[in-house]
């Protein structure tokens, strides 16, 4: 477990990428974005007290019309199975100076359990105008 | 190598509710992924779920701007042939369709608080991941190639009977 740098009441943002809005809801998303990639160790997120929606969008990776959801620290680490099992995430930083806010998404196992998990937990932001 | 979830209409157990069984003889191998027309589709959704693929198919690495790679075309034709057999059977609702970000495709069906996503994760091997919120329930597995496609079905129709 981190030393809990990152409080449970902060709200983390991660990028979704655009759909396709004539076969997928708009306002849906899929689990698929946050399952782990062979080389991952944890799912990106940036933290809202580090940097704003708009620069989360800004970043040169971000994808064009991406989305943002938000969810907290708090509900991360309190996620469970559907079983009723914790899962065990954590947030943890993993900034530098040339990505400030960057955390991520840990724990024993990014399992579809835990990618479905997150997927109920992560909230769609209609604009970066809704703020944090 | 062929790729295709190899299933004959004999290994497949039909749940009660799929007694609609395709009209064809038995037992037949379904191996022709590349023309999966060909089948006895009876989804009205597939030419839409096909045309979804090809989407994906479509998408560029970094699609997801978290340095996804580009989808395997490998497993998207795997995934488009585990779809295919799927659409053989009347009724079945329709999934949605998303890559996942190691290059895969998966289906989710969704209703209620009940859920269920099949994950093809290799040519010839798909994940599958049943929940159920309300009942405190939460199943895996695997389905591999030349395996009976029921406990899929099964489940997808237990989402599907709350749509």
């Amino acid at each position: 477990m981190s030393e809990r740098t990152i409080a449970d009441d902060e709200v983390l943002y991660r990028r979704i990428p655009p759909g396709s809005p004539w076969f997928e809801p708009p306002d849906r998303i899929s689990s698929g974005n946050f399952k782990l990639r062979r080389d991952e160790l944890g799912i990106s997120v940036y933290r809202a007290v580090a940097v704003d929606m708009a620069g989360v969008l800004d970043k040169p990776e971000a994808v064009a019309e991406s989305r943002i959801a938000k969810v907290t620290a708090g509900q991360i680490r309190a996620a469970r199975d559907g079983n009723g099992n914790l899962l065990g995430l954590d947030v943890v930083p993993v900034n530098d100076e040339n990505d400030p806010g960057h955390a991520e998404i840990r724990g024993p196992v990014i399992s579809s359990g835990a990618a479905k998990a997150m997927k109920k937990l992560f909230k769609l932001v209609e604009s970066p105008a809704e703020g944090p | 190598m062929s790729s295709e979830y190899t299933v004959t209409a004999d290994m497949v157990e039909y749940p009660e509710s799929l007694d609609d069984r395709p009209d064809r003889p038995a037992p037949e191998t379904i191996q022709d992924r590349a023309a999966p027309m060909q089948r006895s589709i009876r989804c009205d959704w597939w030419e839409e779920a096909v045309e979804q693929l090809q989407a994906i198919k479509g998408l560029q690495a970094g699609w997801d701007s978290h340095g996804a790679p580009s989808p395997d075309t490998n497993k998207l034709e795997a995934g488009r042939g585990l779809l295919g057999c799927l659409c053989e059977y009347a009724g079945l609702p329709r999934p949605h369709v998303n890559p996942t970000r190691d290059g895969g495709v998966q289906f989710e069906w969704e209703a209620g608080d009940r859920y269920f996503e099949l994950e093809v994760v290799a040519e010839r091997a798909a994940t599958y991941l049943y929940c159920d919120d309300a009942a405190g329930v939460e199943e895996t597995g695997n389905v591999f190639e030349d395996e009976s496609l029921e406990p899929v079905l099964g489940y997808i129709r237990r989402v599907g009977t709350l749509q």
